[in-house]
């Protein structure tokens, strides 16, 4: 037995406890020591979406319907393997663009609608109420439930009194104090509420350990465990078992319906505003999200864990399903352990109370922004607004709190309130398709949005929250039996005639029919407008921030404004600490001039970081209406800057202007292959149709310096222009050789941190643009454009129409460089030729030359007759033969050949045949002679690395002897008449060049008449055919013996044509030389 | 040119894996003479054991690496000649000059 006090004791130091929570974590958060910080945290407060609905509405759900309440907890367990990707992006999408709420989020991607953030506060707020009732409803049943119990003792004084009969009013006042102490203790909306967050994850322990000791104390005390519950509820109540325990069985539990609830829940999780709020907007680190990733879904397992064994006991304990909401509270009561039911009820406590304060935040922030600050500005007031602002804020949480309490106190009890929290996962699902589209497809817009919600939520207000009120009973049934206007094709749970899908599946279908229909229709048909196209890069590539809009200012303010004044501006909105705050960031990023002033060019970057900041406390739609209010009645606007091409209105397609240009410079390029005149052409182009004052074209030299190679003034025309005295020329074009990436600057006096502007003192460009010509790759030089007087000038479609033009010059560059190399290479090619002509025509000289050594013809002698022939295999060789007649009646013949045949060997040649001329007078036998030839050409063979066989005959034709000597050479034939056959010749003696000293024998024969003596060269023998086969000493002697009656010199033309043909293709690869001597007759000594 | 050459104790033999030794390939055992003995090798063996043709530049390369090594008082010594290959040496008398073995490992055995 527990007292009411005790109750109330423990309730009250409950509530306490949230305070020193909430008060902790927040004085730890200012100390910069956050608590709350971390991936525990983050995933414990995620599970606010466990509301009291999962805590005593699971064991509920599951002891009535049977397993279909899995589907509630699985859509997000499967949802959060997607959070990498998707929440992670609206984290980063949210933070970078200051987004206060789901609906701020929507309205601020399509194109900052003010009328898309109000429907969606509405739905909010229309699907959220009842749900809060909902809640509220909870914690009043089980107070009272408590109090009625015989183990609570209620004394009787207390029974009528205020804290029993209105424990649900009590709580709500209690969580909205707790929501505008740490809910919204200041403006800025963006910042986070760690006492918030603290409580809630505080509420998730406290709420699954609660529900986790009633599912232990069950299964394993009051039970034997799961088999023993199991197997006591198949015996007591074997139909129902059978029904709890299976799928799709009829409408209630199909598999469409169990789809459509998994499909509602998996939107829910990050799309309902609480979750929203909780997961984005309170997200501290986007790593958080990694963790809880897998630390959600395991919460989800836990408190599921025993849901079903809850149901079955109570089941089992009470007879029937009969109260099973409430099973988790009664089992502990009437089992006797009311503490332990005290416990619990905390528990349901918590779920409820987190559900309600992060809800009730949420909705504020969003009634706040899309419905109280659009009228607030309607009313044009001047005066600071902070304070209002703020007041606001708190009594929208107090108004959605009691806003709930009354539908609870008015609705009450009704089929309305058991279903409402499938009926808000329906209304959250609504958001899915603009969310999603919202950061996937470029195309998008506001109207399609708006379209799409619209539809998706009628369809929804008819198809659920009519059938709902008519079920509650306020509303005739009709409508809902027969139709509207009596059209069945109109009835709202089966509507268009699509029956057998169940209530909730019916809507699902046609709301996201419409919706989706709707979202895409519109999107596509209608165009985007500019803010529009400008939020939508920012959705879709969050990651790339300040690529975007930084470079690419277009506007500009028609009237300055002072930083002062936009200080005031957004004081009015966040308060004058926040402010100056914030303008103190901004202004360490950016430069002001000395009367406080930044440059016309980054006002509007200033506006934007402006609208910014008061959308951290109002949201996107809101601020941007308060900046532009603002900023009209100061008389100023946004305006164009100078816009290079006039017909383009933003629009990413070419202009009429940049197509001209475009044909023009491919013109230039193609008509001529002149460098030097199609860069000059190209800036004379250039510089006409963009109003540039300077065009430089500068090329990189194969050394790496890079040159000014055509340069063009708009009054002076082709400048010479010296080095070093235009802005941006050394650190741009430097910084564009590394990156090879345009370098621009839109306003020369915002450039004062790059370091060249003390160096060049003409400052009077006010815009300039470096563009890269790049072929292939490579840096080939720079194309440079300045203006003297037009700020603003380089737009993004400026920049790559002058890129794709230094594209189309890399390529002249590269056809003409190109050109030139292959112009070079013939040149060469041509010196080649005339040198290797040269060379030839020498060695023909040389050749002839060489023929003219040899005898002219052979010398006249009685007695004999001697024929010769000489082909040298190449221009020059080695091969040598030689004459010479003394006494009228002696003849000496000579037949060498040196090694090789190069011009090396024709010189040894020929001086050879110069020793042998002067050695012929002074010595007497063949032997000596080569004896002396081998010592004189000794040295100069060796340094040559030559050396000569040669052949030498003595021949008296009168006493018809024959002497020889031979240095190594190819035995000579000789023909002798008598026999009728060859025989070879041969002495001892070694080639000439080899060794000092040598003998060279000498051999004498008597000739008979009619006897042929041959001399030849390896040329001769040596002479292959295909086979390698040699032409061979036997084959020339077999045809010398044939042919030897025949006259001399036919004879030896019939050698040479004999080894012509015995080589056939292969060609002759030596000289050949042959010598040949008949014996006539014998002559008589004409001294003797 | 194809060529092997392997170190067998104080001689390096040069396998000569060519079926001629001519003016297209002579250059190159030249080359590998003048190698060899850069390197510091002195006493040299040539294999002709594969080749079946020799012409005045194939004995001009020989005769050169022979007379390189005797100036560095080194030896160039053949091996394994083939019947034309051999003629060649008696016609040019050359044979009186080289050092001639039956096969390698006559040349090393000794």
């Amino acid at each position: 037995m527990i007292g009411i006090e005790t109750l109330f004791i423990a309730v009250a130091l409950y509530i306490c406890l949230h305070f020193l929570v909430g008060i902790y974590a927040y004085d730890r958060y200012k100390k910069g020591k956050s608590i709350v910080s971390n991936s525990f945290v983050y995933a414990l407060s995620i599970t606010v979406y466990c509301t009291s609905w999962t805590y005593y509405g699971s064991v509920g759900r599951a002891a009535t319907t049977g397993l279909d309440f899995i589907a509630i907890y699985l859509g997000p367990s499967l949802a959060a393997f997607t959070w990498w990707f998707i929440l992670r992006k609206i984290v980063r999408i949210s933070k970078e663009n200051n987004i206060t709420s789901i609906a701020d989020f929507i309205s601020s991607r399509y194109g900052k609608s003010q009328f898309l953030g109000a429907i969606i506060t509405l739905i909010a707020v229309m699907g959220i109420i009842p749900y809060i009732a909902l809640q509220l409803k909870a914690v009043s049943s089980t107070f009272a439930i408590i109090c009625q119990h015989p183990s609570f003792v209620v004394p009787p004084l207390l029974q009528e009194s205020f804290f029993i009969k209105n424990p649900g009013l009590l709580f709500a006042l209690f969580i909205s104090i707790f929501g505008i102490l740490f809910g919204a203790r200041t403006l800025a909306t963006q910042e986070r509420h760690e006492g918030l967050v603290a409580a809630i994850a505080f509420e998730s322990i406290v709420k699954l350990i609660a529900f986790l000791s009633v599912g232990i104390y069950v299964t394993y005390y009051l039970f034997d465990g799961f088999s023993d519950i199991f197997q006591k509820m198949s015996a007591a109540h074997p139909a129902l078992f059978h029904q709890l325990t299976t799928f799709g069985e009829n409408s209630e539990f199909s598999y469409a319906n169990w789809a459509t609830n998994l499909f509602l829940a998996m939107g829910s999780v990050m799309l309902l505003p609480r979750q929203f709020q909780i997961m984005v907007i309170e997200n501290s680190d986007e790593n958080h999200i990694k963790e809880a990733m897998w630390r959600f879904p395991a919460y989800l397992f836990a408190i599921n864990f025993f849901v079903i064994p809850i149901a079955f006991a109570g089941i089992i304990l009470n007879g029937s399903n009969n109260g099973a909401d409430y099973f988790v509270l009664t089992i502990p009561m009437n089992t006797g352990h009311p503490w332990l039911a005290l416990f619990v009820f905390l528990g349901g406590f918590s779920a409820a109370a987190g559900m309600v304060i992060a809800e009730s935040v949420a909705t504020s922030t969003m009634l706040l922004n899309h419905l109280f600050m659009p009228l607030l500005l309607r009313l044009r007031t001047k005066e600071s607004l902070s304070t209002l602002i703020l007041a606001l804020k708190r009594m929208s949480i107090f108004l959605v709190v009691f806003l709930g309490y009354a539908y609870y106190q008015i609705i009450g009890n009704t089929f309305m309130l058991v279903n409402i929290g499938l009926i808000s996962f329906s209304a959250a699902a609504q958001l899915a398709p603009p969310v999603i589209g919202a950061m996937y497809w470029k195309r998008g817009n506001a109207a399609g949005a708006i379209a799409g919600i619209l539809g998706g939520f009628s369809v929804w207000f008819y198809t659920l929250m009519l059938p709902s009120f008519i079920k509650s009973g306020w509303i005739d049934t009709d409508l809902l039996e027969k139709g509207l206007f009596g059209l069945a094709i109109l009835k709202p749970t089966e509507l268009f005639g699509l029956t057998g899908l169940g209530m909730w599946s019916n809507t699902l279908f046609w709301s996201m029919f419409f919706n989706i229909g709707g979202y895409l229709l519109f999107s596509i048909l209608l165009e985007q407008n500019e803010i529009e196209r400008e939020q939508s890069i920012k959705f879709l590539d969050p990651y790339a921030n300040g690529l975007h809009t930084d470079q690419w200012e277009t506007k500009r303010l028609s009237k300055q404004v002072t930083i002062i004044e936009f200080v005031n501006l957004m004081e009015n909105f966040i308060g004058e600490k926040e402010a100056h705050a914030a303008i103190s960031i901004y202004l360490t990023e950016h430069e002001i001039d000395e009367n406080g002033m930044v440059s016309e060019f980054e006002l509007p970057s200033l506006k934007r970081f402006a609208e910014k900041t008061i959308a951290g406390s109002v949201g996107a739609a809101a601020a941007k209406a308060i900046v532009e209010n603002y900023l009209s009645d100061i008389g100023s606007q946004m305006e164009s800057f100078y816009d290079a091409f006039k017909s383009v209105r933003s629009s990413l397609e070419e202009s009429r202007e940049a197509l001209y240009v475009r044909l023009r410079s491919s013109e230039i390029m193609n008509r001529s292959n002149d460098l030097r005149l199609i860069t000059k052409e190209l800036l004379e182009l250039l510089l006409s149709e963009f109003k540039f004052d300077l065009g430089v074209v500068r090329l990189l030299q194969p050394d790496g310096s890079l040159v000014k190679y055509s340069v063009k003034h708009s009054q002076y025309g082709e400048v010479n222009l010296p080095d070093s005295i235009l802005p941006g020329e050394d650190f741009f074009i430097n910084e564009l050789l590394s990156s090879s990436r345009p370098q621009f600057a839109n306003d020369t006096r915002n450039i004062s941190r790059y370091p060249n502007r003390a160096v060049t003192p003409i400052e009077s460009f006010a815009a300039f643009a470096h563009i890269p010509i790049i072929g292939e790759g490579e840096p080939l030089g720079v194309l440079s454009v300045f203006s003297a007087s037009i700020v603003g000038l380089f737009t993004e479609e400026l920049i790559s129409l002058l890129s794709s033009l230094a594209g189309q010059l890399a390529q002249a560059v590269k056809l003409v460089e190109e050109r030139e190399a292959r112009e070079q290479e013939k040149r060469e090619k041509d010196v080649a030729l005339l040198i290797n002509a040269t060379v030839n025509h020498e060695m023909e000289i040389a050749k002839q030359i060489q023929l003219s050594l040899l005898p002219e013809a052979p010398p006249l002698l009685p007695g004999i007759q001697i024929a010769s022939l000489c082909v040298p295999a190449e221009h020059v060789g080695g091969d040598y033969y030689d004459f010479f007649v003394s006494d009228d009646r002696i003849i000496d013949a000579v037949i060498a050949d040196v090694s090789g045949h190069n011009v090396g060997a024709a010189l040894i040649m020929v001086e050879t045949r110069s020793v042998l001329r002067a050695q012929i007078k002074i010595t007497s036998t063949p032997g000596e002679i080569l004896s002396n030839l081998n010592a004189l050409l000794m040295n100069d063979l060796t340094r040559a690395e030559l050396f000569i066989s040669m052949f030498y005959i003595k021949y008296d034709t009168v006493t018809q002897w024959l002497t020889y000597s031979s240095a190594g050479h190819n035995q000579p034939l000789l023909y002798k008449i008598t026999e009728g056959r060859c025989q070879t010749l041969d002495a001892e003696g070694m080639i000439i060049g080899v060794k000092e000293n040598v003998n060279f024998e000498d051999r004498a024969t008597l000739l008979d008449p009619g006897d042929i003596l041959l001399l030849y060269t390896d040329g001769v023998t040596e002479a292959a055919n295909i086979d390698e086969e040699a032409f061979g000493i036997e084959r020339l002697a077999a045809l010398l013996e044939d042919i030897h009656d025949e006259p001399l010199q036919q004879i030896i033309d019939a050698i040479y044509r004999s080894i012509i043909s015995f080589s056939g293709t292969n060609r002759l690869a030596d000289d050949v030389s042959i010598v040949a001597m008949r014996v006539e007759h014998s002559v008589i000594d004409q001294q003797d | 040119m194809n060529l092997m050459t392997e170190i067998i104790g104080e001689n390096v033999v040069i396998h000569i894996n060519e079926e001629r030794l001519d003016a297209h390939n002579s250059g190159d055992l030249k080359l590998e003479f003048q190698k060899l003995f850069e390197s510091g090798s002195q006493n040299l063996l040539v294999d002709l054991k594969d080749v079946r043709f020799i012409d005045s530049s194939g004995l001009g390369a020989l005769v050169s690496g022979f007379k390189n090594a005797t100036s560095s008082h080194g030896t160039l010594r053949l091996a394994s000649l083939q019947p034309q290959v051999k003629s060649m040496f008696e016609l040019t008398r050359l044979h009186r000059v080289f050092e001639i073995f039956q096969t390698v490992t006559d040349a090393l055995g000794k």
